[in-house]
């Protein structure tokens, strides 16, 4: 019998291509520690910088790289010089300001099995906050000097001037790979292309000689532009020059042997008209300022001149043989490197750690419908200060949220991924049912188990977090393909039953909850209350469920921006509140107690601060009135004492805090309470209710007061309490904000939850599969 | 809050719902949609070598007198490819609608393990 050697996977030459972009530069280097394919190294062309580059690849990576200088400011010359020196089967690029995915190296690698692939590219996504969008999937480019940089769907081509047979399909320069034999047969890249049209004119050099080129939906880098010698801070300001003479020599060059000189001249001067129309229609609207739009005109006038003699008259300058240099293929990762921490492609400030960690670092993917800046509730926010506090550990953290439509960002070093549950509404039919709600959260669980199924593909995430409420992770629990750690907060369950909101849609979702929870790997709770509160709610039994205590916590406020109360007695006293308004957060017996504090302290002002949720809850219903409206009628002596500031922004909501002598929320019942941490962080006293997450928070006479859920009468003596001493009140509240630094940091808070995870990995490695696999099967 | 179309629905019925919607999603690119990939990839490799193999000047010649004809019929091969696209995806849509209302109403109660 005859035996075949499966196929060898190739050795992957990374050529870097940089000049003047030293963090940059180091971040994607640092990246290249998570790569899951072990089978490469890298080369590094310096062009002729003027920062300390070359300084920083000599002492954090020494002989782990090639580094090689290139006296021109070329990209072509610089690629072909990283092409001559690269001893891998294969060549990969990547821009310096780009990061690749963990599987990047290895998606590409794997079309090269078959010998006659001759390249392969993948995906990209521009990151940065403001830009976020998906950059280049499945380009083409024509002979004409026409480029597609995204083609979802084939029926989606655009019409292009140039026949059929003289399209080709083409990779984006920051993130395409080629056999290296091939590069070298057609002598690399056209020098002339100093800047753009590069990654084009190699498409259709390979295209028109008939060679293999494999797109893949994958391999995605993700790209975080940054400005240069030839992009500056505007994003108008651009090398128009480059642009615009890169693109008629293209068209001259690529046009005239195929489609005919004429022809492809003519196209050329329509391209260029089209140039300065754009131009002039960007400054119009009043994007770009007049200075860049004299600039820009002035620099496509160059280019069009330019381009057009060099097309028409100069020769490509492709070098005749470019000599490989002979040299040792030299592996990048080494013994640290599965230890070092996560680099996301825009670093966080103050977080540039290049020392290994003691443990690897985690891959992992929180699911949050909301994310500040867009949506400051508690899950939003706990999800926000985890993330932030994961990643300033060290670990890669992708958070799938909400939006118009898909695209991804990278935001204080974590990557948010947006989707839109509503452009493929699956569960639509659900919502002409009635049950809008479960089907909106069906919809958007969806959407998000369609991106974790990517980013397990891409970054090998190694576990999912969910809040329960809204079963976010419900479609991804039943796909059953990673563990999941479902974050318990207040369930619907319990919201319907405070608000008495008990309707055929609010039990489902109540009883899916309850399914949720039996699926998940790991339950994470944020106090003992909320475990007590879950496992009553939903009958779990605490031997069996994997349940675990993660309290939450926040980034605490810098000591220079905190000002602690003041030892003496002040004119005028504030109390705040806040929260929504409605019985839940006890908002009616603050009502009634606020006029017996008034009686003592009539200088007191209270600053009510929430939206009113009086129709949410069914106060209106039975009263006919909102909150406000019901304080002035039943209490309207105090209502000069009293302000409703309706909703607040989170700027404006620090103010308040910082601008307040005491803090109370008399909550029935809170699961966890961050607001307590928030007036903490401030240094401010607190008043909350024995009831849940405040037991834990609040040290009753320590930090603060504790007083019985519903009990007016105790919580206005608690209040005149404090108000009584400015001394106490001053005390509290450094004892306060000194509690939350040690305990509910979102570093702490990142800890406890880091802890969890890793136990719960390792007990699913342990086992040979994921935990997922032993439960009760749902099919 | 009304429900007032069909019967009320269950937890089993959603699960079963979402099982359905994951089995779709799972196997997206249909057998159908990658046949059509692979013909459009032939019907432009035919486009940029029409002929080949042996007698290639005489062959070209000959095409190059028929050239209009050829444009013509790839016109409607690439309408048919189009027609058949959509009506591959009306066929899924189709199916999927199938599908949902088998989940709502011929649902096996897993809890119960009889048909409900």
């Amino acid at each position: 019998m005859t035996v075949i050697d499966p196929p060898k996977s190739p050795s992957i030459s990374v050529i870097v291509n940089t000049c003047d972009r030293r963090d940059s530069l180091r971040t994607l280097l640092r990246s290249f520690e998570h790569q899951s394919y072990p089978d490469f190294e890298v080369v590094v062309v310096v062009g002729p910088t003027r920062d300390d580059s070359l300084e920083m690849l000599t002492t954090e990576f020494g002989h782990r790289i090639c580094v090689v200088r290139c006296p021109k400011f070329n990209l072509s010359a610089s690629r072909n010089l990283g092409l001559a020196h690269a001893a891998g089967e294969v060549v990969a690029f990547i821009d310096d300001d780009a990061v690749p995915c963990r599987n990047w190296m290895s998606q590409i690698s794997k079309p090269y099995v078959d010998p006659e692939v001759a390249g392969v590219g993948g995906r990209t996504h521009i990151v940065n906050p403001e830009q976020g969008q998906l950059q280049f999937f499945r380009g083409l480019a024509t002979v004409l000097g026409e480029q597609t940089d995204v083609l979802i769907r084939d029926k989606d081509r655009p019409p292009f001037a140039a026949p059929d047979p003289y399209v080709f399909p083409r990779f984006h320069g920051t993130n395409m790979s080629y056999r290296r034999r091939v590069l070298l047969d057609i002598n690399g890249f056209d020098e002339n292309f100093e800047y753009l049209f590069d990654d084009a004119d190699i498409g259709v050099r390979l295209g028109l000689e008939k060679r293999r080129l494999v797109q893949l939906p994958d391999a995605v880098v993700y790209h975080a532009p940054t400005s240069g010698r030839n992009r500056g801070e505007d994003p108008y300001d651009l090398n128009w020059y480059s642009w615009l003479r890169s693109l008629v020599y293209f068209t001259l060059k690529n046009g005239g042997p195929t489609v005919g000189r004429s022809k492809s001249l003519s196209h050329a001067l329509r391209m260029t008209s089209t140039f300065f129309a754009h131009v002039d229609e960007v400054a119009d609207s009043g994007k770009m300022p007049p200075h860049l739009h004299a600039k820009a005109r002035k620099m496509l006038r160059r280019g069009a001149a330019v381009g057009i003699l060099q097309g028409l008259f100069l020769k490509r300058r492709i070098p005749k043989k470019i000599a490989a240099i002979d040299r040792d293929f030299e592996l990048f990762l080494g013994p640290e490197s599965e230890r070092m921490p996560a680099s996301p492609p825009i670093p966080v400030p103050g977080n540039e750690r290049a020392t290994p960690l003691n443990d690897q670092p985690l891959r992992l993917c929180l699911l949050s419908v909301g994310f500040p800046p867009t949506d400051t509730h508690g899950v939003s926010r706990s999800t926000h200060t985890l993330a932030r506090g994961l990643v300033e550990l060290g670990h890669e953290v992708h958070v799938i949220t909400s939006g118009r439509r898909l695209r991804v960002t990278c935001d204080e070093g974590v990557f948010i991924h947006q989707v839109a549950g509503e452009e493929n509404p699956r569960y639509g039919d659900l919502a002409a049912r009635g049950y809008q709600n479960l089907a909106f959260w069906l919809n958007h669980s969806h959407a998000a188990f369609e991106v974790v199924e990517s980013l397990q593909r891409d970054n090998a995430i190694q576990l999912v977090d969910s809040p329960l409420w809204g079963l976010e992770g419900l479609v991804t629990a039943m796909r059953r393909s990673l563990p999941i750690a479902v974050r318990v907060v207040t369930s619907m369950k319990q919201i319907a039953q405070v608000h008495d909101q008990i309707s055929p849609e609010n039990d489902l979702l109540g009883e899916l909850e309850g399914r949720f929870l039996s699926m998940a790997d790991l339950i994470v709770s944020n106090s003992a209350a909320t475990t007590h509160a879950i496992e009553e709610v939903y009958g779990l039994d605490p031997e069996e469920a994997p349940i675990g205590i993660a309290p939450y916590g926040m980034v605490p406020a810098p000591d220079s921006l905190v000002s602690p109360l003041p030892e003496h007695d002040v004119d005028e006293l504030s109390v705040l509140f806040v929260g929504r308004l409605e019985k839940r957060k006890g908002i009616l017996d603050l009502f009634e107690a606020i006029p017996v504090v008034l009686a003592r302290h009539p200088e007191a002002k209270f600053i009510v601060a929430g939206s009113d949720n009086s129709r949410q809850d069914g106060f209106f219903a039975d009263h006919g009135m909102d909150y406000p409206t019901f304080f002035r009628k039943s209490f309207g002596h105090a209502t000069n004492s009293v302000d409703f500031t309706g909703f607040v922004d989170e700027a404006h909501l620090e103010e308040l805090y910082r601008a307040c002598d005491l803090f109370v929320a008399p909550s029935l019942y809170e699961s966890f309470g961050l607001i307590f941490l928030e007036a903490m962080n401030w240094a401010r006293p607190v008043i909350g209710c024995l009831a849940g997450g405040p037991e834990e928070i609040v040290i009753d006479g320590e930090t603060g007061l504790l007083v019985p859920p519903g009990a007016a009468e105790k919580l206005a003596d608690a209040m005149i309490e404090l108000l009584n001493s400015s001394e106490r009140r001053r005390e509290m509240g450094l004892a306060g904000r000194r509690r939350l630094i040690e305990n509910y940091s979102h570093i702490a808070m990142a800890r406890s939850f880091e802890h969890l995870y890793r136990a719960r990995l390792v007990d699913a490695e342990g086992h040979g599969v994921s935990k997922t696999g032993t439960r009760t099967e749902l099919s | 809050m009304r429900h007032s179309h069909g019967d009320p629905l269950t937890v089993p019925k959603v699960l079963s719902r979402i099982r359905t919607e994951l089995e779709i999603t799972v196997n997206e690119a249909s057998p159908i949609e990658r046949r059509l990939a692979q013909i459009r990839s032939m019907q432009r490799e035919f486009r940029e070598q029409p002929v080949g193999g042996r007698f290639l000047a005489v062959k070209r010649l000959v095409y190059w007198f028929t050239a209009s004809a050829f444009d013509r019929q790839a016109k409607v091969v690439e309408a048919l490819l189009d027609l058949i696209e959509e009506l591959a995806e009306e066929n899924r849509r189709l199916a999927l609608q199938f599908a949902r209302a088998a989940g709502d109403d011929g649902v096996r109660d897993e809890e119960e393990g009889r048909p409900e």
